[in-house]
This record gives C-alpha cells, structure tokens and sequence, in this order.
C-alpha cells in the first residue's frame, strides 16, 4: 500500500494534477478432460498495474506487471512524457470514498478440486450421450477465477474489490451418413452450486442431435423464433448503440433519440449493476463510482445511454457508473449485466402460433455486423417448424437485415430468461425475418 | 530476462518427475498505442509486460502454469509444482543447451526505424487533417497506430533454446458516412512483421482516400440480393475464405480432436484440382511470420493441399506427436499465459493460370467481392461465412453497380470442390486471428477465383 501511495505522491511532486493507480490481481485454474480424464490442467497467478497520469486537462497510461516503487515511478515519468503529445480533454476523476468489499463466492474455492472434475466428467458423459450414435466431445472444461481490483488516486478515492466466478463449456460433435452436427453449451456464474445445476452436456448432445440430417431452408421472409442464446448474440450487438461515447460521437444508432420509441414497446432492456448474485456485478465501476440499476430501454422508448465520468461531462450527462476498464485501459463504457426482460409466452406457444416457420437457435459471424448502421447478414441454423411442430433441422443459410427492424418486429416475448454471463434475455418471436438459402 | 543457467535449472526441476515433454516460454513485450478520435489524440498508452509460462506433459496430459515472478524462487516453486502433478519414466539424458538466435531476414527491413512517438502523432494529425479538407459525408474518422516489440526465449527438454524477436506494426483507419439516415461505416488496416519503417513506406493519404471513397460508395449502394448465384472472389479481396473454408480444419489439434472435416483424409481429393493451399510462416514482412514458431520449431513453407489433393496438416509439438506427423512450426501463442495451439501463420490459394477479365466475362449473373471482411467457420461441419466489404453485381459479364451488407455462407470442401476458375493475379489482407481465445496475427491471400453458385446473404 505504501508503495502505492508513494507513487502517487512522486507524480504529485513532478507537477502532476492527479493520479490514478489501477491495480488487477488474478488466480486462475482451468480444466479440460477428454475420455473422462484430465487432458490439460493449468493454473495461474497475474498482476498488472495501470498508471493513469494527468496534468492541466490532459491524461495518459502506462501499465506494467509489477508494483515496486521503483518500477511506478519509471511508469510515472514515462507516462508524463507521453502527455506532451495528448490533446486536451475533458478529464474527470471521482474523489474522496474508501471502500473494502468481497462478493461472497467463496464456496467456489472452498469446493473441492474432485467435485468440480466430477461435475465435467459427468457432462462429458452426457454429451457423449447413451443412443447408439454416440457423440464425439471435443472438450468439456471448468474454469475458475479468483480475483481483486483496486482503484486509488490522489483525490482521496481508495476501493478494493475482491470476489471470484467459476464457469464451464461443452463442444460436441455427432456424425450420421459421414456428415457432422455439432451442439456447444457453457455457463458462468459467481454461485458454484448453480453451476452444479446446469445440464450442460445433455443441452449440447441435444443441440447436435436435433440437427442430425439438417439441410438448406428456401430464400423468403419467414415468421421466426429467436432463441435466448440468439436474442443475446443480437442484444450484445444493439449495445454498441447503448454506449454514450458512441452516441456522443455519432456512432449509435440511437444519437439524438432520446425520449423517442426505437424498438417494440414490448421489449424492456436495463442494466442491472444491483443484482449480487449476477456475474456481471460489481460494487463499483472503473471510474470508482458504485454500480448502479439504469434502465435502457422501458416500452420500446429510448431513455438513455451508459455513461462513464469523462463521457458524461463532455455530453452533458451524467454518470450511470458504466466505466469499465483493466489495467492496461483508461476507462471504458460499458454493461455490467444486461438484461432483456422476460415476458410471459411459453415457447411451445409461440410454435403453435407460428404453425409453420422456422426457430434459429445459432448465429455465426457476428463480429462481422456492423454495429453503427446496424445493417447484419449472418450465418444461422436451427430448426424447421410445421403445424407448431419441429422437422427437422437446417443449417448453411444467412438471415439479414437491420437490427433495428429485428428489435421492432416482435409478435411475443418469451417467458424462459437465460443468462449465461452477464448478458440475458428470453426467446422473442419475430415477423418478416429475411432469410437466404436455396 | 534470465539467465541460461536458471533457465537450465527450472527445466530440470519441471522434468525431475519423469515427464514425456517440458518446456518454457519467456517473454518480454512491449507495446504502444496511439488512437486519434474525434479530431483529438484521445489515447497513447504504453506498456509492459513480461513473465514465462512452464508445461509438462505426461503421457498427453498437460500442465501449465504460468508467472511474472522471474525470480529462482518463484520459478522452481512453480517447477516442483507441476512436476508433482504426475510422475513418468522419462528421464533427461544430457540437459545441455546451444542458443539458436532467429535472424531478422524475414522483417520486412532489417534497417531498423521505430520512429519517435512525435512522429507517429503526427502522421495520426496529419492524416486526420486532410480527412476533413474535402470531408464529404464523413463525420467521424478513427485513426489507431499500435507497436509491438516481442522478444522471446524458448527452451525445452529436447535439446530446443532459441530466441526470436518480433516487432509488428498496424496502423488502421476507420470512417463513419451519414447522409440523412443512413450511416455506414469502413475501414482498412495494414500491417507487417516490422516497426514504424514499414508504415513510411506505405501511401497512408491514399489508403485514407480509399476508406472515405469506400464509405461514399456504400451510401450510395443498393442492398445486395439474397438467393444461390456465381461468385467472382477478386484477388485484391483478401485471404479470408480459404482461412475459414479449409484453414482452421486443417489445424492439427482440431483434427486429432475428430472436429474437422478435413479429418483422416491425407491423399483424398478435397477440392478442385485448380486449388493448392499454402501455409507459409516465412514470407518476408507479413503480417503471420516469424522466424520460430513459440515452440521453438523452425517455421517453413507447409503445402496442405496440392492440385486438390489433401498433402498436410499445420501442427504444433503435442498435435503432430499424437497424429505421427512432423511439427510444421504452427504451434502458437498469445503470450506467456496461454499454452500454444496450432495456429495458421500466411495462408494463401496459389495462382492459377486464367485472367482475372476472363473470369468476370464468364458470368451472366452474378456477384463479384472486391474485398472480404472477417469471417467464421465450424470446423465440425465445415460450414463458414466471410462477409463482403465491397461488392458488386455482375450482369452479362461486366461489373456493374455496388451492393452493401452482403455475407457468404458454404461449405468448406463443398466450396473448394466447386472451384472452377482461378486466376493468375494475387492478393493478401491481415488480421488478428481467434481460436480457444487466444489472438494470433495472421495474413492470407488468394487469386481471383470463380464459386459457380454460392448463397449470398443479401439484405433484400
């Protein structure tokens, strides 16, 4: 601690306004079995320190892995010397709070290494699955990290966060006539035993099973069901436009819509930076401020962006506390838990009220959208709905369109709310769907 | 970084448990960063980071753990640690080691120029000032410069020390285009195995004017059509559809896994016979060389497919002893934290002999992709898409108007089978590749080739 107070006192005293020190610790063990053993085993420990220097309207960053005095300081004086080169900018510190806090997970490190193995072993299993056509699984693995954060600078602001979160993923392939289908399910989360819950490998021999035979669907617009996995891919996509440095600079669909109905008025999308048990929770954001509830999107009406200290100044708004960042970044923006809220359909009734279409259950390409016009065309498989029954699957076919357009044709809105990280959302059931294939 | 000796020290303690394989990674990485947004240098970071990662392998378990500690201390503790994870028969003969220095003949110019980081601001300031003389409907222009220094030792209980370093450069600059409602956005990068030289040599005003006539471009253009149609891939689009049609299967680790549809088929035709496919980590400059991969292995020209014939896999240490293959110098990784993985490096389709005119002549009706963004693949069913950046439609064999926001799906071995015309013209683009979450830099590049029907994902 000293050494980090001495730092900051050094810049100080070579003409500094402030500094900022950010400060990542991390202990990681993952895992991955193949054939019911342990194929890979790796296990970690990382550090990583940022210097974020600032004088008279201008700021920079110089990180590192160590935290000696010396090695601070030599941040420091390089991180002056880069200034000179900066622009000047709206810079804007938080001050003067202390805080200490763990969000309790310590059960992921208190249980033992057999359990967690155990629990991969068995999904592995289940992949494999018990017909005759027996799946290749690819890796199984479990994951786990144990963390703290440390934010302090020279206005007083000193908070540390400790916590830890635990995860795991399944890859499987299943190959009928010489032709492969393949069915991939994970899960994070900061509570252990809510993994232990997951049915990850009968979720991904089911994903690769129901595809078996999968072929082409015809080139139209279709009524579609977008399932919870698909619907976050999109929800993950629509949130470049939440973010207020965008909107501030003219790269969000949403800029100058504030107060204005954008997507369905059935659709709800707020940020949760209250829910403890979620992983995306944190007690305080990259800028030090305290994590806080926003709501995004009620009734289809855009309310407002996220916002971090400097962005919010420049903008002339306020703080939603959405500065995220690490060691090797100023601050961000960005969602702690994004949450598209569930509704009251089951999915068995939107497959009756369809009667004949299709459900996607996969995207692919999704780096490869365009985010600032919202304009995607991308990969999707799933399966074939006819009189409110599935048929089969498909697969090698592109749906496009405007994200916008997605988020505003929605007929229904699912009940079944899935959160695999710190994103979620239900099924939503979606009209005029373009869809190429033969 | 570390002294041979303790590096000597370490790997004995790593094997002292009779393991098949060990070795260690030690890196050094330096990086910088300049990013130009909103008119305003908004960031210059700098940064450091160094630490060295240790594996062992019993039997084709391994064990890795990694540490920014240096120190005698903390490497034999984490040494003893992972040596008593298992224990095995093998026993280190001779544990001597001869340094193999990599040389810089494949940087892109060995007369060494990393340039101030005035200058590298002021090429962003200068960029960003002509962007806006004839600003058309640009209205936001984001420059970023990055540098990376890596310098790397690697030793192993073959016999395996070598020490390679690589400096990357990449400078990348991305416009917004409104017109009433609409916005689009492009962008275009280039890169090298190399330092700020090679950005020097590089006509960055031009590369600006192109992104800004290529934003212009797509307001203007149509939405492409949707529906199975010939398809002209140039040979300026990049190298993304044979990254992701056969690249990715043919990794090693993917194969030996049971996930490629490439899998047990070395000497079948996989393709058309117009079509060989190269991966090649010693082209001068490019964006995926280096002189050892981070294994240690000399990386070298690896021809996969010849004349359609599958003749190889890429492979990294533990995958090509697993399959009985050589390793190809394609074991990679992101840094010391990470374990390596087959990875590509350059990856390209060899010229063929027709005219690029003469290809675009054959087709009727068609589409015709001037350049490739990113794309995926599952390697499992050999499905992938790329996503056209630029393209156009073809009618009655002439480039006619321009489309906006297509994608292209196949398959893999579907695709190169159907493969009917490859011109003798070539092209490459960069980028960072993803697998397993690592990112690796890579390249690829291809001739201009003809796809006789593929689906276009159009938005209309």
């Amino acid at each position: 601690m000293k050494n980090l107070t001495d730092a900051i006192d050094y810049g100080l005293s070579r003409g500094c306004n402030d500094i900022e020190l950010y400060i990542e610790t991390s202990s990681n063990l993952d895992l991955e079995i193949r054939a019911g053993k342990l194929d890979k085993y790796q296990e970690s420990k990382a550090q990583g320190i940022g210097v974020r220097v600032i004088k008279g309207n201008k700021q920079s960053l110089v990180y590192g892995t160590s935290d000696n005095t010396k090695d601070l300081q030599k941040s420091i004086d390089e991180a002056i010397e880069i200034l000179e080169f900066m622009d000047e900018d709206d810079i804007v510190l938080h001050g003067a709070e202390e805080f200490n806090g763990n969000i309790d997970s310590e059960q992921i490190i208190q249980t033992s290494f057999d359990t967690k193995l155990d629990y991969i072993i068995e999904q592995e299993k289940n992949g494999i699955g018990s017909t005759a056509i027996k799946a290749m699984v690819e890796s199984t693995t479990y994951e786990e990290n144990k963390y703290s954060k440390q934010i302090i600078n020279s206005k007083g602001l000193n908070k540390i966060e400790t916590g830890a979160y635990c995860g795991s993923s399944i890859s499987l392939a299943i190959n009928q006539d010489g032709v492969n289908e393949t069915g991939y399910s994970y899960y994070y989360t900061r509570d252990i035993n809510e993994l232990f819950g997951q049915d990850l490998g009968n979720e991904a021999n089911e994903k690769a099973r129901e595809m078996l035979g999968a072929g082409l669907v015809s080139s139209k617009k279709y009524t579609a069901i977008f399932s919870a996995d698909v619907v976050v891919d999109l929800l993950r996509l629509l949130s470049y436009s939440f973010n207020g440095e965008n909107i501030y600079k003219g790269k969000s669909l949403f800029k100058d819509k504030k107060g204005i109905k954008v997507i369905s008025d059935k659709l709800n999308i707020i940020d949760d930076g209250n829910e403890k048990t979620a992983l995306g929770f944190t007690f305080f954001d990259g800028d030090g401020v305290m994590a806080k509830r926003t709501p995004i999107i009620k009734d289809g009406v855009f309310l407002g962006g996220l916002y971090n200290l400097s962005i919010a100044k420049k903008a002339g708004s306020t703080t939603t506390s959405n500065a995220t960042r690490s060691h090797s970044s100023l601050p961000n923006i960005g969602y702690h838990n994004l949450c598209l809220e569930n509704g009251l359909v089951e999915v068995k009734d939107m497959m009756l009220e369809l009667n004949n279409g299709i459900i996607i259950k996969e995207l692919m390409g999704l780096h490869m959208a365009n985010p600032i016009s919202g304009e995607f065309s991308l990969g999707a498989s799933g399966l074939k709905i006819e009189n409110g029954k599935i048929n089969g699957g498909f697969r090698g076919v592109t749906i496009s369109g405007n994200i916008l357009d997605i988020f505003s044709n929605i007929i229904a809105v699912g009940n079944d709310f899935q959160r695999r990280t710190s994103i979620g959302a239900p099924s939503l059931l979606i009209q005029d769907v373009i869809v190429s294939g033969s | 970084m570390i002294e041979k000796i303790l590096l000597e020290k370490t790997l004995e303690k790593l094997i002292s448990k009779g393991c098949d394989f060990a070795d260690i990674y030690l890196e050094s990485k330096s990086t910088l960063g300049v990013v130009l947004d909103n008119k305003k240098i908004e960031r210059i970071t700098r940064g450091s980071r160094y630490g060295a990662g240790l594996r062992v392998i019993y039997g084709g378990r391994t064990y890795f753990a990694f540490t920014e500690d240096l120190s005698e201390k903390a490497l034999f503790q984490i040494a003893g640690d992972l040596a008593n994870k298992e224990s095995g028969k093998n026993i280190l003969v001779e544990n001597k080691h001869e340094l193999l220095e990599g040389t810089d003949a494949y940087l892109y110019d060995t007369n060494m120029d990393s340039g101030t980081l005035k200058e590298k601001a002021d090429l962003l300031l200068h960029l960003n000032e002509l962007a806006w003389v004839d600003k058309g409907s640009l209205i936001q222009l984001t420059l970023s410069y990055g540098d990376v220094d890596q310098d790397v030792y690697i030793m192993n209980s073959n016999g395996v020390y070598v020490h390679d370093k690589r400096p990357r450069v990449k400078t990348i600059i991305q416009g917004v285009f409104q017109k009433g409602e609409q916005i689009q956005s492009a962008y275009d990068v280039v890169g090298a195995l190399g330092d700020y030289g090679f950005i020097k040599t590089r006509n960055m005003e031009s590369i600006l004017d192109g992104v800004k006539l290529k934003g212009e471009n797509l307001l203007i253009a149509n939405e492409a059509p949707s529906g199975t149609m010939p398809v002209i891939v140039s040979g300026e689009a990049g190298g993304t559809m044979v990254h992701e049609a056969c690249g990715h299967g043919l990794e090693a680790d993917i194969v030996k896994k049971g996930m490629s549809v490439y899998g047990n088929k070395i000497g079948e035709k996989v393709a058309s016979e117009l079509i060989s496919v190269v991966d090649d980590g010693t082209i001068k400059g490019r964006y995926g060389t280096s002189f050892y991969d981070d294994e240690g292995t000399k990386t070298k020209e690896n021809i996969l497919i010849k004349n359609g014939v599958l003749r190889g896999y890429m492979s990294d240490l533990q995958s090509a002893d697993e399959l009985g293959i050589d390793p190809t110098g394609n074991g990679r990784r992101e840094g010391y934290h990470a374990m390596p993985i087959t990875r590509m490096t350059n990856t390209y389709i060899s010229k063929g002999k027709e005219s690029k005119e003469d290809i675009i002549a054959s087709v009727d009706n068609g589409l015709f992709v001037k350049h490739m963004g990113g794309g995926q693949v599952n390697t499992a069913t050999g499905d992938f898409v790329f996503e056209v950046s630029e393209g156009y439609l073809i009618k009655n064999g002439k480039i006619e108007e321009q489309v906006r926001g297509a994608t292209l799906i196949g398959n893999g071995p579907d695709v190169l089978n159907k493969i009917d015309m490859v011109a003798n013209d070539f092209g490459y683009s960069l980028g960072t590749c993803g697998k397993d979450g690592q990112g690796a830099p890579v390249a690829d590049g291809q001739p201009t080739l003809r796809i006789p029907s593929l689906v276009v994902g159009g938005t209309k």
